[in-house]
Parts: structure tokens; sequence; C-alpha cells
């Protein structure tokens, strides 16, 4: 035990002190840091914001002449143009007073309109913000005039139907809104966090106990301390070490996207759910033990680095094949499919975070989840303990991917 | 009581059998010679006297028992293949070890920077090991071996890649551990440093025991009567009880018939004339032994 602690504390410390580590632990959460700052300081200045462009627009005191050969409009009310289109008499009047600045340009709907749909707009410069603006108000005019004149109409034209949901099961239904942004990022965001999380500290076990064997040091070390000790010390030091990397770039990005929800509102409503944030940790937890002890254990067979490196892709297929589903999983989050894949182990501890962010997931599924991952955790950490033994350790032969595997699930068999 | 004995130990791994039938003892107090040719189980007899693999049959027995935590901290290990961890300073990497073999932190410091001192690095304690020479690693693997102050030093290969005056460093410093009264186990198949500093050994091959004693013993029982000569004028074709004349470079290699001592040979000679520079009897070299013993040991098998 107190070997566990001091391979623990070297470990931590060592890893800790490095420089690569302490940028990519600032450097990471920093450079977005740094980018929402550089968009405030842009929004706390002069130059107006594209709603206040928009404003500016609207406020333009020169209106739109509108010469209808065509005779749809009836009326111009004010609460629809706002007085920026009038109704001129002829081309020749509007075109007169667009020459003399009273008038941004004129709209002519041809006489034969209501056939065609042709429609001129002559104006003396491009604006396409103005053209864009005006051009609705003009749809809108043309609407409210061909519904005939009638507001309420008019209105509930533009707005037919104001829906509210109900559910037949609350508990698998997909309850998301679907027109936000959010919907769509949120868990394609939290997938590839912590995919990335699980496969970087995972792999930092497999070069760790790889390194030890390259450089020699692991003859010593078994000279002095149990290999089991040994492992479960390096598996403590890189776990803790990619706790406190996972909550400090959790950390900030959720900060930062509480703080600056409206320069991010282009992503929609991106809050990460309270649910992801609180599964994070036991499920990180799970996934890193799970595919770092398997990491361990090829480090441990591995002769070198490269042999290993080619193998340990192996063994992420799971979690690289639940990244490749991900949208089928995001937008079928209560099928057949996605809930094997929120329960089976080696692939809950990314796919659970990604139904989580997707809306709730029923509590059967996140018993059975957790339950099966513990149990694929125990087996394979009492797996890898036999492979992580000094026959293995300081041997050099060639690696098998199925004794591998078959030492690590069933049981273990000596080379 | 012997510090080790090993007793009929046995290893495989897969269909190899790296030892087969192995058992020594190790005295305290003195420097113990393992040998053996490349292969022969040299290592893995070590790795099971450390604990580091299980034999598969056979015990070991350390300092009057089995082997405990307590124990593996009172054994100072300088495997063959040495190392230490390159991208980190030479005083962490050794603290760490140290701290392994039940130093506390403070202990440490108070005894580090003496054997820093004594191994000329102290200037190189902030160093990492992959910005030190070969030479200079190879001093920090013997501080972390003695720096707990072991009873037992087992050392493989202790001079292997080192320069002579590394060699010699090294030699002293077993010399002075054999003097402070610990036991050495020197794991080697440079014989001429097993002649200087072993006082007994065991030799080894193809997972056996060929041959165990004291040096001297062993020197003894390998000796054959034969006397090397330099004579000052040539020799006869024949001698009287002499069965095998050989030239040497500047010296003469006789053999005796059986029953002849070296004191009838050199009386021969002085009766048949022949003026001599020297006479000695020839004792085999611990080279001559091992290649003969390996040799015979081999045959044994086929």
């Amino acid at each position: 035990m107190r070997n566990i602690l001091k391979v623990f504390k070297f470990e931590f410390l060592t890893v800790l002190r490095r420089r690569s580590f302490i940028l990519s632990l600032i450097l990471v959460p920093l450079i977005p840091s740094l980018l929402l700052g550089v968009l405030n300081l842009i929004n706390q200045d002069k130059s107006p914001s594209f709603q206040e462009l928009i404003i500016q627009e609207v406020a333009n005191p020169l209106p739109i002449g509108v010469v209808d050969l065509g005779n749809v409009i009836k009326e111009y009310p004010d609460w629809l143009t706002q007085g920026r289109l009038v109704p001129e008499a002829s081309e020749a009047d509007a075109r007169e007073k667009t020459a003399a600045g009273q008038l941004q340009g004129f709209y002519v709907i041809e006489p034969d309109y209501l056939e065609t749909g042709k429609m001129r707009f002559i104006k003396p410069q491009v604006g396409m913000l103005t053209e864009l603006l005006q051009k609705n108000v003009l749809q809108d005019l043309i609407n409210y005039n061909l519904l005939g004149a009638n507001q309420d109409r008019f209105l509930r034209y533009m707005n037919p139907a104001s829906f509210t949901y109900e559910y037949f099961d609350p508990e698998t239904a997909d309850t998301r809104d679907q027109s936000s942004g959010a919907t769509y990022w949120v868990p394609y965001s939290v997938t590839m966090f912590f995919y990335m999380f699980v496969v970087i500290s995972s792999g930092l076990m497999f070069n760790v106990v790889t390194k030890d064997k390259e450089n020699k040091t692991i003859e010593i070390l078994l000279s002095s301390t149990k290999p089991l000790d040994l492992f479960i010390g390096k598996m403590l030091a890189y776990g803790s070490l990619s706790l406190i990397q996972i909550s400090v770039w959790l950390g900030t990005l959720v900060l930062l996207f509480n703080r600056n929800s409206s320069i991010l509102s282009f992503l929609g409503n991106f809050n990460i759910p309270q649910s992801v944030i609180v599964a994070s940790v036991p499920f990180f937890i799970c996934g890193f033990l799970l595919y770092g002890s398997l990491m361990a254990g090829m480090g441990a067979v591995a002769p070198n680095l490269r042999e290993g490196n080619q193998f340990a892709s192996i063994l992420l297929l799971p979690l690289i094949f639940s990244v490749m589903a991900m949208s089928q999983l995001i937008m079928e989050p209560f099928s057949v499919f996605t809930t094997f894949m929120t329960i089976f182990p080696f692939t809950s501890p990314v796919v659970m975070l990604t139904r989580l962010s997707v809306g709730p997931v029923p509590p059967w599924q996140l018993i059975a989840s957790i339950a099966l991952l513990l149990a694929a955790v125990i087996t394979v950490i009492r797996g890898v303990a036999n492979l992580f033994s000094s026959q293995y350790l300081l041997s050099g032969q060639k690696m098998k991917i199925g004794l591998f595997l078959r030492t690590v699930f069933i049981g273990h068999r000596r080379v | 009581m012997s510090t080790i004995i090993v007793d009929k130990i046995a290893k495989s791994f897969g269909a190899t059998q790296a030892v087969k039938d192995v058992s020594f003892e190790v005295r305290p107090g003195e420097i113990f010679g393992l040998l053996g040719p490349n292969g022969s189980g040299k290592t893995t007899s070590i790795r099971v006297i450390l604990d580091i693999y299980q034999p598969d049959s056979g015990s070991v027995t350390i300092l009057g028992g089995p082997m405990t935590n307590v124990k593996l901290n009172q054994i100072g290990y300088i495997p063959e293949e040495r190392g230490l961890y390159q991208d980190v300073p030479l005083d962490r990497c050794l603290t760490y070890l140290a701290t392994l073999k039940g130093l506390t932190e403070d202990q440490v410091n108070e005894r580090l920077p003496k054997y820093l001192a004594k191994f000329d690095l102290t200037d190189h304690a902030k160093k990492k090991a992959k910005e030190l020479s070969k030479g200079m690693q190879q001093k920090g693997q013997l501080i972390a071996a003695l720096i707990h102050d072991p009873e037992i030093i087992i050392i493989d290969e202790p001079f292997s890649s080192l320069d002579p005056v590394n060699t010699q460093l090294v030699k002293d410093l077993l010399i002075e551990q054999r003097n402070a009264g610990k036991t050495i186990v020197m794991c080697t198949h440079q014989m001429n440093q097993v002649e200087q500093l072993c006082d007994r050994l065991v030799l080894i091959d193809h997972g056996r025991v060929l041959l165990e004693g004291e040096l001297s013993e062993v020197r003894k029982r390998f000796r054959t009567n034969e006397v090397i000569i330099d004579a000052l004028n040539p020799l006869p074709e024949q001698l009287k009880g002499v069965s095998r004349i050989e030239k040497l470079n500047d010296a003469y290699r006789l053999t005796p018939q059986e029953g002849i001592t070296a004191q009838e040979l050199l009386t021969e000679l002085v009766e048949q004339g022949i003026k001599l520079n020297s006479f000695e009897v020839a004792v085999p070299t611990l080279d001559e032994i091992f290649i003969r013993v390996v040799k015979e040991g081999n045959g044994d098998y086929e």
C-alpha cells in the first residue's frame, strides 16, 4: 500500500511538473477564453452590432417608393411598413424623387403581377441589407393586401400554428427543441469531448508503461515493489491527472458559455445539461479505468512502443465506432441500437454522456449501464493485473492480440 | 548461516526451461560470483532470488527465511540492463527509487548529497538522465543500489561498458562494501574480474550448476601438475618422467607422467643440466576452467 502511494506521488508530480502538461492545462481553455475576450472587446467598441445595423437601417428616414401598376396594394398600414414603403403614382414620379434623394429607390409592381409575380426594383446604388429588409417588408405588404387587408388574418397567416407538446411516454419521448442548433451541437461536442478524454488519458497509461520498459527502469522498480502496486499507483496518478484536466477544461467551458451566452448565441442555447456534468465524473472514471487498464496491459505485453501502438488502436475500436455512429445516436436516441450502445460497457462511457446531453435517459438504462461498466472494469483490471506481472513486463517476446484478449477476459495464461 | 540459499530452483517460460536445477549458497560478507555463458540462466536465477519471478519448483531463503517486503528493502540490485527515468532530474529519480526501498524523504535528503559527491555527480544532480553520459548514468544506478545501505548487493554484469577508470571505481566500491560486511553477488562472465574479486563462485550453464566452490579450491581442483619453465638452453626432445613438452612463446609447458611430482621434474631438469630462469606449477586460469567446464557440461547434455 505504501509503495502504491509512492508510485502515485512520483508519477503524479512528474507529469504535473511537466511543461507540456501545464501548457495543455492552461492553454486549451485559455485560447477559447481569449477568443471570447476579443469578441467581448469588439462588442464593447463603437462599431455597431448586426442588430444595431438592422435598427439603423429600419430607422433610415429615406423610404422606398412603390409604383403599383398591378393594382395589388390597397393599404400601406404603418404598423407593417413603419413608413419605409410609400406609394408613388407613376414610375416617372418615383424616378424623379429618387434622383432628388427623396427615395432610396422604388419598386414597380408590373400589371401582370398576379399572373407572373414580376416586379422591378430601381435603385441608384447597391445596399444588400436594405434590399433584404425592404424586400421582406414589401412581401409582407403584398401578402397583407392579398389576404384582403385584414390584420388578424395576416397575423395568423404569418404564425399559423402554436404547438404545445404532449408526450405519450415522456420517459422515452424526444422532447428536444428541433429548431435549436444547440439540440445537435451539445451532444456532438459532449461526445467528442469525452471520446478525446478517454482516448488521451488511457493512451497516457500505455505510453508510461511502455516507456518504463524501454528505458529499462522496470526491472529496478520490480526489485523494489510488486507489479500490482506499480499498476495501481500509475492508474491512480494518471486517472487523477486526467480528472484534473477534465475538471479544468469542462469547468472553463461551462463558465465561458454561461458568461458569454449572448456572444455565442449563434450556437443556440448552448447549455451543457446538469446531468452530463454530474454523470461525467463516474462515467469518465470508469471509462478511464476500463481503457486505461487495457492500455496498461497492452503496454505490459508489448515489446516496444511501435509494436504496441499497432494493437492499441484495435482496443479503441468500440470508442471509435461510438464517434462514427454519433449522428445516429443523436438523431435516434431511443432506438434499440442507441440503447445497446448506451449500456454496452465499452461504449457507454462516451455514449451515456451523449444520451444525457440529448435528453433524459430511462433509469433502468442508467442502472444497467453503470452496473455493466463496473463489472467490465473489475474484469479488465483483474485480467490486466495478470498481465502486469514480471514475466510479461520483462519479456521481449512478440505480442499476440489473441493471447492478450484471452488473458484479460478469460484468465491467466502463461507465456 | 548463509545469507542466500538457493535450493533446486527451476523456472520455465513456455517451452523454454531457463533454469533446471540450480542450488548454491552465498555466505555473509563475501563476494560471490555467479558465472555462466550468455543464456545460461544467471539473470533468471537472480530474478528468482529477488522474488521478481516465482520459481516453478525449489525455494530461495534470504537472511534466514522467505523473501518479504522488509528483506526486499535490504537488497540493492543493479540489473544488467541499466535504466533511469530519462526525462526526470537525477536527484528526483534517485529519491523515488530510494523511497521505494523504504527510506523516508528526510533520510534521502541527508544521504543523497554524500553519495552524489562520492560519485562526482553533485554538479549533475539536477540534470535529466538523458543529459548524462553513460558512465554517469551507471554511477547513478550504483547510488540507487547503495543509498539504502543494503545488507545484500546483487549486481548483474557490473563492468559492462565501463571505462577503465569507472571499472576501478566499481571494483574499489565492491571491496569497500565487502569490508563493511555486506554480501555481494556478482553476476558476470568476465573471469579476470572474478579472479580479482570473488571469494566463492558458482558456474551455471543450460540452467544447471556445473561448478561451485571457493576460488582457490576450484583452481586447485583443476590443477593438472603441469609446469611452466623458462629455460636458458634448448630442451631435449624427451625428458624422463615427462609425457609432453609444449613450446610456448618464451617458455615450455611440461606435462608430467602419471605419478610424477613437480619436485621430481625439477630434479630431472637440474640433472639434465638445463639452466632455468623460472619454474612454476601451472595453475589454470578461471577462463580456462570456465571453457573446460562449459564444454564438458555441454558434452554431458549431448
